[in-house]
């Protein structure tokens, strides 16, 4: 009788370890997704590699928000014909997603996210084994990737960069979005549509006439309402991934975190960043695309104003392309990005 | 004759009637089967059987209420648990994890409930126990946490072995990043190490269970139950997490010397 409890007691640890430790799925065919941390001071950026495992070519992607994170992003449809071809480098970045760590407020700066970005770019360099290494940074991730650029020594490392609806002027891309859609509430209150909600709206401006972190999300929530966040919906696809096995309260704090501390130059971003005079020291190939329906980030003068004051003699800009998309191209007209990018990877590599 | 035949009755009755402790009935029998016998070396012999009879009787009603090793004993657990760590949004997020204590018991004060008779006692035990726990929670290509509890618990075993524990728990756990971690060196390069946080974890439980020793001489238990806890400091916060977890413990009874 003793003897069988022990039996029974073993078997209880045997099947709990078992079942606690279950294996990575491992990808198919000539496919990488492997998943490391780069630690950096004392936090350790969360990093995950994937793609094809033969190119030599990277696309480290920087996510947006700030707060947001990449770990999802592997899902929309547009990755998934870019990973057949070249390894892609997803990696949260500090404070933000699911990264780690106890981050202090001092340590939230642009300057820092910079340099953080530096390590993930050698690390594609030297551990991913891709020598060729290109960025694509969207809204707050293509504003991250603009100030990465003013820097020669991190232009020297990289082959190019697609910016995509760049958060490089919050300062003033804030007051054109609260135009934007304050223009749109007007349309709304012309058609009949919902006249107190939209009255609502426009008082909320009048009071917060200044867009920080405390303001961004109801902004937010005013722009989805009139498509200025996305506005092609209809073609967004998306994909069944595996995520790693996070703690889901760490993404929410996160969320808040980032955009409560991220500063540049010792002050909040939502009302002290402005790189437009600094864009001219950028040398190297730049694709930037912008949705024609941007009400985050309005297209009409950021977009402008940026091709303008760029210093790249090899700048790719079509205004006339994603005429149906929002804030985010490459969900919304994933297709005629995923032919740009291409194009723009194989013409600088 | 008679005398003899009283005799030889009386010590027979009187055995009976000892079960009856304290009872008018007893007294008043006592003092007329006394008073019926006259002579001095009888009447001492038998007062000697009815004292003698008493006390034996005394100690083995005793034995049939409170059974000593039930009330006397000493009693240790050893615990292994299976944890599921829960994220309660959509998707639902599980972990899993796994954990071992060793329960030492700090104060018993059994409470005597009256069953149908006083042969059929039920007894409650009222255990607080200190519990110190080690276990790790898994979550794949996030971190392995690894923590130690020094638990402190309450636990209400109602008579039939069914409990009901109450958990305080204040600890460490040490969250190592759950793939490979690299670092730049100065020179340039990158070197892969062993990197994790350090972290102080609160939190409760509340479990439930069956305690097969309490009854049925089998020294197993079941237990399952949920808790919270919540660990810091992350970005100067806490972060909670929601578990679940079904034990099976060995259970060590040992009688007080």
């Amino acid at each position: 009788m003793q003897m069988n409890f022990r039996i029974v007691f073993i078997f209880f640890i045997t099947v709990f370890t078992v079942v606690a430790c279950s294996p990575d799925p491992k990808p198919n065919g000539d496919q990488v997704d492997n998943y490391y941390f780069v630690k950096v001071g004392s936090i350790a950026l969360p990093v995950r590699v994937c793609g094809n495992i033969n190119s030599e070519i990277a696309i480290v992607y920087l996510h947006g928000g700030p707060g947001g994170t990449a770990q999802g992003e592997r899902a929309n449809i547009y990755w998934k014909e870019i990973e057949k071809y070249y390894k892609v480098i997803y990696y949260d970045q500090r404070g933000s997603g699911v990264t780690q760590g106890n981050v202090k407020p001092s340590e939230m700066t642009i300057e820092q996210f910079s340099e953080d970005l530096d390590n993930i770019v050698d690390f594609t360099k030297q551990v991913a084994k891709a020598n060729k290494v290109f960025i694509h940074g969207a809204s707050w991730g293509g504003g991250l990737a603009t100030y990465y650029l003013l820097d020669t020594v991190h232009q020297n490392k990289i082959k190019g960069a697609i910016i995509e609806s760049p958060a490089y002027d919050i300062q003033n891309g804030s007051q054109l979005s609260i135009a934007w859609l304050l223009n749109k509430a007007d349309s709304m209150i012309a058609l009949n549509a919902n006249i107190d909600y939209w009255n609502n709206c426009k008082q909320y401006y009048n009071i917060h006439p200044i867009i920080t972190y405390k303001e961004i999300k109801q902004h937010q929530v005013y722009l989805v309402q009139v498509g200025g966040i996305v506005s092609n919906g209809i073609n967004i696809q998306v994909q069944s991934i595996s995520t790693p096995k996070v703690e889901l309260s760490l993404a929410y704090n996160n969320s808040e975190f980032a955009p409560a501390t991220l500063t540049y130059e010792g002050q909040s971003i939502y009302t002290h960043l402005d790189l437009t005079s600094k864009l001219n020291l950028i040398k190297l190939p730049v694709m930037l695309v912008w949705g024609a329906n941007d009400g985050l980030l309005p297209k009409d003068n950021l977009a402008q104003k940026f091709a303008t004051n760029i210093g790249s003699t090899s700048f790719t800009f079509d205004n006339s392309k994603y005429q149906l998309s929002g804030h985010l191209p490459h969900f919304e007209e994933w297709q005629q990005f995923n032919t740009d990018a291409k194009t723009f990877i194989e013409a600088n590599k | 004759m008679i005398v003899l035949y009283k005799t030889v009755r009386i010590p027979i009755i009187l055995k009976i009637v000892n079960n009856l402790k304290n009872s008018l009935f007893f007294f008043i029998l006592q003092s007329y089967l006394l008073y019926r016998m006259r002579k001095k070396s009888l009447y001492l012999f038998f007062f000697l059987v009815f004292i003698l009879g008493a006390t034996q009787a005394q100690e083995n009603k005793y034995n049939d209420i409170l059974k000593s090793e039930g009330l006397k004993n000493k009693k240790y657990l050893a615990t292994i648990s299976g944890i599921t760590d829960l994220e309660l949004f959509k998707p639902p997020n599980i972990n899993l994890g796994m954990s071992v204590s060793g329960s030492i018991r700090l104060l018993y004060t059994p409470k005597l409930n009256k069953g149908k008779s006083t042969y059929s006692p039920r007894i409650i035990e009222r255990e607080i126990y200190i519990k110190p726990t080690f276990g790790y929670i898994y979550r794949k290509r996030f971190n392995t946490a690894i923590f130690f509890i020094p638990e402190l618990a309450y636990r209400h075993t109602f008579y039939k072995g069914v409990f009901i524990e109450v958990n305080v728990d204040v600890g460490y756990m040490f969250t190592k990043m759950n793939a490979p971690t690299y670092e730049r060196q100065d020179d340039g390069s990158f070197k892969e190490i062993l990197f994790g946080y350090h972290n102080v974890i609160v939190g409760g439980k509340i479990v439930t269970g069956y305690d097969f020793s309490k009854n049925m001489k089998t020294p197993l238990a079941l237990n399952f139950g949920t808790g919270v806890f919540y660990r810091y400091p992350s970005n100067q916060k806490w972060i909670r997490h929601i578990y679940a977890e079904i034990g099976l413990s060995y259970v060590f009874r040992k009688i007080k010397e």
